[in-house]
């Protein structure tokens, strides 16, 4: 197979090209909010936003039908109203941020699936939500591209509080800092990109992007900055070569993205020099597991 | 008078347990649950009067992700007959009818169709230099073949006299009646369907529901997904479709209505084919719908087919 082959062929097609450019604006966004979710001990917010948002669809397609603005709406409000409501839990009572985050979105969820059982259809409304990164639309590029631009600027404008906010939230609060406002921010912008990255690149590939470079990057990096870049170039990689080997082998392309970063994680994860599995285990080989008292 | 009052409401009580007992037997309405729209339709047809028919998948539903209530259960446990679509379609059935504990008797219709008139995956499939048959996979969407229909049809009808012997007479003439319609049917679909040169029947939709009535017309099918509308289709089968859509100049696609169709629009707008328009895959439509019985379906189904594929 030239390069010709490899490389080329796969792009002369528009669909792809307009995959693979919304998966590398989404790598962006994605890698840098991955990031700061995996600092906060919010990685698991993709997945339970994703099922958050049933009750914001099944109300929005009872109101407005059909409309795929609509039901991305609904979704971006029930997304809101979670973390929103969650971050608020967890100020105002004892309850950890996970914990709240995992309550209220069970209750959405629930909600949802009540809601839409009792809807005039029974169509998989996620489904029509929900996109696929070979069946982005111009509208959708254009979405991606709208929300990875905000993020961008977000983070390159207000990096010293989300930095702040991000390792010593108290600290932060001392200094007089906004902690509370940039926090929220923060879960605004988050829910945003999770809803605008659902509706384009489907469920599969938009919660693999936003925590899988982030965590594969955190192995290895001590610096946030450093984190940050090397977060957003593993989530660019993974993209196009997920979506190279989905084109040659027939996979399902959100997917094969995913098991290209998975496969990084899982190395970093193993071999990282510092922090991987490997080093951890030959250091306890060699000290035992005893506790090294002073000799006497 | 405590005693009386005691006494007439237990002889209340008593009636009112006697009255549903005795209508039990040979002379009540038969109660059927179908698990499908086209299913809905054949038992009340061939019923009339006599049968009591409950569709538990409503119209419009995706039945590959059919999620039943309470309510739905208490008519499967109270019913004489399920009837389901079979192969496959519904895999929860064997749980549903063994937890909910029922004495129905379960006609698993496409189950029960001979060997000869299930589809194993002898259409072709795929594009070009991909065309290929999938052996042994099963294809449950077997209500695009009329001559399917009117096997079912009198499995039905077989299965009520078999319960209510009394109104064998009432089923046979509603059967043959059905049946004659079905035939009227598959004769316009034949003269519609002619229409249409061998070199243009090639059918490009959303998921792969079609492979009866290609076998029925001699089409090739291009799915973008495989037989269930919960894959997601890869860059390679897309691609191959595009190419494949452009050498043939292929005239139209087809979307449909339990399926999204983002990855259809754009193979659209990369090819140049038009939207042929929407097709009824995986059962009837609503009430006020152009599929709201099954006759409609198909005729909707084989005019928008032959509109959009020879671009009139």
């Amino acid at each position: 197979m030239s390069v010709q082959e490899f490389f080329v062929e796969p792009l002369s097609f528009e669909f792809m090209q307009r995959g693979l450019l919304s998966a590398l604006l989404l790598s962006v966004s994605g890698g840098l909010l991955g990031c700061v979710l995996v600092l906060r001990r919010l990685a698991l917010m993709g997945d339970a936003l994703s099922h958050s948002l049933l009750p914001g669809i099944a109300v929005a397609w009872l109101l407005f039908g059909m409309s795929t603005t609509a039901l991305f709406i609904g979704g971006l409000l029930a997304g809101l109203l979670t973390a929103l409501g969650s971050a608020l839990l967890s100020r105002l009572t004892r309850i950890k941020e996970d914990a709240a985050f995992g309550s209220l979105f069970i209750i959405f969820f629930g909600a949802g699936v009540a809601l839409v059982s009792k809807l005039p259809t029974q169509l998989h409304l996620t489904h029509f939500l929900f996109g696929n990164v070979l069946g982005v639309s111009a509208v959708d590029l254009k979405l991606a591209a709208a929300v990875s631009a905000v993020t961008i600027t977000i983070f390159a404008v207000f990096y010293r509080s989300i930095v702040l906010e991000t390792f010593d939230p108290v600290f932060h609060r001392a200094t007089g800092g906004w902690g509370g406002l940039v926090h929220f921010g923060f879960l605004t912008l988050t829910v945003l990109n999770l809803v605008g990255a659902l509706q384009t690149m489907g469920i599969v590939l938009a919660l693999g992007l936003f925590l899988l470079p982030a965590v594969s990057a955190y192995l290895w990096c001590d610096r946030f900055l450093h984190m940050l870049l090397l977060s957003v170039a593993l989530a660019a990689i993974g993209s196009v070569a997920g979506i190279l080997l989905s084109y040659h082998a027939g996979l399902s392309s959100g997917a094969s993205i995913v098991l290209c970063l998975g496969v990084v994680f899982i190395g970093s994860a193993l071999l990282s020099p510092r922090y991987g599995a490997l080093v951890h285990l030959r250091s306890r080989w060699k000290w035992g597991s005893a506790v090294r008292h002073t000799p006497e | 008078m405590k005693t009386f009052g005691l006494r007439s409401f237990l002889f209340a009580l008593l009636c009112s347990l006697a009255t549903p007992l005795a209508s039990i037997g040979q002379d009540a309405r038969l109660r059927v649950v179908t698990l499908h729209t086209v299913l809905t339709e054949i038992c009340r047809e061939v019923g009339g009067s006599h049968v009591e028919v409950a569709g538990l998948v409503r119209p419009g539903v995706d039945p590959h992700g059919f999620d039943p209530s309470p309510s739905d259960m208490r008519s499967v446990v109270e019913a004489d007959l399920v009837v389901a679509a079979g192969l496959h379609l519904e895999p929860y059935l064997d749980r549903l009818v063994r937890n909910v504990g029922t004495k129905a008797r379960v006609l698993a219709a496409g189950d029960a169709l001979p060997p000869k008139l299930i589809l194993r995956g002898d259409v072709p499939h795929g594009t070009g230099e991909d065309q290929h048959v999938h052996p042994n996979e099963v294809d449950p969407h077997w209500w695009h073949s009329i001559e399917n229909v009117v096997f079912v049809t009198e499995q039905v009808r077989l299965e009520y006299s078999r319960q209510r012997p009394a109104w064998t007479e009432n089923f046979t003439r509603q059967a043959e009646a059905y049946t004659q319609r079905l035939r009227a049917l598959e004769t316009w679909a034949r003269v519609e369907m002619a229409q249409l040169p061998p070199a243009k029947r090639h059918l490009v939709t959303a998921h792969d529901a079609f492979g009866y009535l290609a076998r029925d017309y001699g089409f090739t099918i291009h799915p973008l997904n495989g037989l269930s509308t919960e894959g997601e289709p890869n860059a390679k089968r897309v691609a191959t479709l595009i190419r494949f859509i452009r050498r043939e100049k292929i005239a139209a696609l087809f979307t449909e209505t339990t399926a999204g169709d983002k990855i259809v629009r754009n193979v659209m707008s990369e090819t140049g084919a038009r939207r042929g328009g929407m097709l009824y895959a995986d059962g009837l439509g609503p009430s006020e719908s152009d599929g709201a019985t099954y006759e409609a379906m198909y005729r909707h189904n084989v005019r928008t087919i032959v509109a959009g594929l020879s671009g009139r």
